[in-house]
């Protein structure tokens, strides 16, 4: 029936498409341009990370992105990296409202803005990292100390999260 | 036992972030932690926002008994609701009953809980509130559920369309109620105007005719009794479209408003009404009067279900008629079953009305692997035959009516009610 797959729902899985190639392009301007091959590859894993956005395969989506940025860039830091990070989170949170329910659910619109005003703000993490590493780029200090001070952090962080004792755990 | 889990974001979430950050480390790249630096707070977040404790989610009871076109709203409670973020809701559909949102499925944040509005467009049981909920932590990292909630059921009632006629019954044989009798009484319908016998009532006394007759004369009424109604639903198949209230109308939808409308009319006017549905499940309600009593009788209704009667056949189904009953049958005369019932009542030198609940245009009811041609043929032939059986029953007394609204009855049953005041000759 037409009413079965709702028009917020298509401009999500639209969106969860476009997202990974544009954060696969958004190096072009300097010159960081991806063979045609990966292109395609990556819109077959986005076309599918769109019929499922909870399924594994978005990860994999994500990680190809980043990987070839990591592998195209090596030790330098392009500032469309940050216009890239900005693809990869507005793929991540279609993808999250995409996933509150089965594809006939249209995005409520407050939890649209919701997660609209969270991007923005998770989104400077990109544009702050980017001013830190570029401001410690003329140090001496080499760039895994901070890299690795920033890894400890997070997973400190992570591991303190999934730890954490809870009612429904303490029961299990 | 259903339990917070993570989600499918946030474990996507991590596994980039895994990723970007595992090579910034082993390669040196720092590209690798500005694109996944976002990534990386939202993982976190959302780990961070793991509830506490088990929800315990209610779903909103709706009322046990509609009328079909009613609608009401199904919402739910959840404790505790301040680590849910957001509620998805997917209703089932079910055959006759709309929902709104159309197709069932309802998302909202928590603290803007949102109803979900369920109208069952179809007189019968409907199981209404069969759904799936699904509840997420703040920042999307955990889900609880979908967990299958499988609703009540609801019995819906016929519509009664606001039956206003007011033409007396045939034969009134009751005690006290809003016919005219046939017998004189202490009512206030005129009568006639006699000489005066002991007992009479001194207010009775008619001076102006006593005056000029020289003895006494006194005004005399007639009672004003109840009736005794009794409507048989033809409940044996279904013939034709049924779309709900607003759509079309199969023959057992139509015997099922107008059965309503019908008795809505005879107990508001005080009248014993009884029901006898002739299908699979035989459902009888005895004579009785009064808002409770239309209330089992819509009940009943909404419990019929076509078939044919497991322990008895069709004619010989004992009615429970008693003296006076007005019996209306509505049918849409296709068995000769009901055909020879509704015989034996005219016999019985019962009124009775026949309400025809077959449209027109109605299609044959047939399976889609029918020759259509062979099919249409045999209805044609059945309809003609119909049409001779009502065109007999219409010579031996008995009227047949379309049904064609809460009006349909008014004339017929006052034309019965002047045939029972004629003077009779009886053949010797």
């Amino acid at each position: 029936m037409r009413y079965r797959f709702p028009p917020g729902s298509r401009v999500l899985r639209g969106v969860i498409v476009v997202g990974p190639l544009l954060a696969l392009y958004a190096g072009a301007p300097q010159g960081i341009v991806p063979p045609v091959w990966l292109t395609v590859v990556l819109l077959v894993f986005a076309l599918s990370f769109a019929t499922l956005p909870e399924h594994y395969t978005g990860g994999f989506t994500l990680a190809i992105v980043v990987t070839f940025w990591v592998i195209r860039s090596g030790h330098d830091l392009p500032g469309t990296s940050v216009l890239a990070a900005a693809a990869l989170l507005v793929t991540h949170l279609a993808a999250v409202v995409a996933g509150y329910g089965p594809r006939q659910l249209p995005p409520d619109r407050g939890v649209l803005l919701l997660w609209a005003r969270r991007g923005v703000l998770v989104w400077l993490m990109a544009p702050l990292t980017w001013l830190v590493v570029e401001a410690q780029s003329d140090r001496a200090t080499s760039a895994a100390y901070w890299i690795v001070g920033l890894v400890v952090g997070v997973v400190l962080l992570v591991l303190t999260a999934a730890w954490y004792p809870t009612q429904a755990d303490g029961r299990g | 036992m259903t339990q917070w889990r993570v989600t499918g974001g946030l474990a996507r979430a991590l596994l980039v972030s895994g990723v970007g950050l595992g090579l910034a480390l082993v390669i040196g790249s720092p590209v690798a932690v500005v694109l996944v630096a976002p990534l990386v707070v939202v993982a976190a977040t959302g780990l961070l926002a793991k509830p506490r404790r088990d929800p315990r989610v209610l779903p909103g009871t709706t009322y046990p008994v509609l009328h079909e076109g009613q609608g009401t709203s199904s919402s739910l409670e959840i404790e505790p609701v301040d680590e849910v973020e957001f509620v998805t809701r997917i209703a089932a559909q079910a055959e006759f009953v709309a929902l709104r949102p159309r197709n069932g499925a309802l998302g909202f944040l928590a603290g803007r809980q949102r109803p979900l509005f369920v109208s069952p467009r179809r007189w019968g049981q409907r199981r209404i509130g069969e759904e799936k909920v699904a509840l997420h932590s703040a920042w999307a990292g955990y889900r609880w559920g979908p967990v299958a909630f499988v609703g009540r059921e609801v019995s819906v009632l016929p519509s009664t369309s606001g039956h206003s006629a007011s033409a007396a019954a045939p034969q009134p044989l009751g005690l006290i109620g809003a016919h005219r009798s046939r017998r004189e009484g202490d009512g206030t319908e005129f009568s006639s105007i006699r000489a005066y016998h002991s007992g009479d009532r001194m207010r009775r006394i008619n001076w102006r005719v006593s005056l000029r007759t020289g003895s006494l004369h006194v005004v005399s009424t007639r009672s004003e009794e109840d009736t005794a109604v009794l409507l048989v639903v033809d409940a044996l198949s279904d013939f034709g479209l049924s779309s709900g209230i607003d759509g079309e109308a199969s023959s057992l939808d139509v015997a099922m408003r107008a059965t309503a409308a019908i008795a809505e009319q005879y107990v508001r006017m005080g009248d014993r009404v009884a029901l006898r549905v002739v299908g699979a499940g035989g459902e009888y309600v005895g004579y009785g009067a009064g808002t409770r009593h239309l209330r089992r009788l819509l009940g009943q209704l909404a419990r019929a279900r076509p078939g044919l009667p497991h322990d008895v056949e069709v004619e010989h189904i004992d009615l429970r008629t008693v003296g006076g009953t007005m019996v209306v049958i509505l049918s849409p005369m296709l068995s000769e079953g009901m055909a020879t019932l509704t015989v034996r009542l005219l016999r019985r030198g019962l009124p009775v009305i026949v309400v025809d609940t077959l449209a027109d245009d109605t299609p044959p009811s047939v399976s889609a692997d029918t020759d259509r041609e062979i099919a249409g043929l045999a209805w044609r032939m059945r309809l003609i035959e119909r049409r001779h059986v009502l065109e007999r029953l219409a010579a031996a007394g008995c009227p047949v009516v379309p049904w064609n609204g809460p009006r349909t009855l008014a004339e017929v049953v006052r034309r019965l009610a002047l045939r029972t005041q004629l003077p009779r000759a009886s053949a010797r």
